[in-house]
């Protein structure tokens, strides 16, 4: 697991705002209550409602796949998220122990025109309401870092 | 997962008394409204005034339900709060499903 202490932080070049970190088992539930949890602190920190919903959405969609996906043929797992609220923008990063993207890469999420399929949603998602996605496989870990500018939905 | 159903002459309202369709709560959410839906008339109105945050698998399986409906009867929405809207429309389904403001807009529709 990442260290994410006070010195990893004193490292940033930029101060952050807030940092916010959560551990939790890999279950739907425990994606749930951590969302809410996050939502909580982005309000409390002067996110607007349009913003919070934004990550909300992006998050589901990332925290969902690590459920479903890279620990889909394991018992336990758990995920680690470090949410980064920056000047300009948010940054979070996402740690599992699951298996990697296929390919070790991230799906492209092309939505098919006028098809109604019931999957490829969520890729679509992540990169349409994201400004990059950094993402590499090291020591058997997935760390997935997701880049929202602040401007979106008039976060601040 | 709770659904409230009421039968109006124009269509057979489906309320989603809950917060979330979600990862969490799509197998129920699944369920219920294919329970809902049996011996349906011809419309069926979904309202989702109530939902104020569905994900993808969520919207997947308002999919496959409008889906495993057709052509009767047919699934057409309401009352899409502004996160739930957000994703219908970032992921082009606006273009798919009837979509009402608000259920007494449905009903006079």
């Amino acid at each position: 697991m990442k260290d994410v202490s006070l010195a990893s932080v004193q490292h940033m070049t930029e101060i952050p705002d807030l940092v916010l970190n959560f551990v939790i088992p890999a279950t739907n539930m425990a994606v749930r209550r951590m969302l809410h949890g996050l939502n909580l602190s982005l309000l409390a920190n002067g996110l607007s409602d349009a913003g919070i919903e934004h990550v909300e959405i992006v998050l589901a969609e990332v925290l969902n796949n690590v459920v479903e996906h890279a620990y889909a043929d394991r018992q336990r797992g758990s995920i680690a998220m470090v949410t980064c609220l920056k000047p300009h923008k948010l940054e979070i990063e996402l740690i599992d122990s699951g298996a990697p993207m296929p390919n070790d890469q991230l799906p492209s999420g092309t939505l098919i025109a006028h098809d109604t399929p019931e999957g490829g949603f969520g890729w679509h998602l992540i990169r349409a309401l994201t400004d990059r996605l950094d993402y590499v496989r090291e020591k058997g870990q997935n760390r997935l870092t997701l880049h929202i500018p602040r401007t979106v939905g008039g976060m601040c | 997962m709770k659904l409230e159903t009421t039968a109006h002459e124009a269509a057979l309202m489906i309320k989603v008394a809950e917060d979330r369709i979600d990862a969490a709560s799509v197998i129920h959410f699944k369920d219920e409204m294919q329970k809902a839906t049996v011996d349906a008339p011809a419309r069926v109105v979904l309202d989702m005034s109530q939902v104020g945050f569905l994900d993808s698998s969520g919207l997947g399986a308002v999919v496959a339900v409008m889906k495993s409906c057709a052509p009767e009867p047919r699934l057409e929405l309401a009352g899409l709060t502004p996160t739930v809207a957000k994703v219908f429309k970032l992921t082009r389904m606006t273009d798919v499903f009837r979509i009402y403001g608000s259920v007494e807009e449905t009903l006079v529709a």
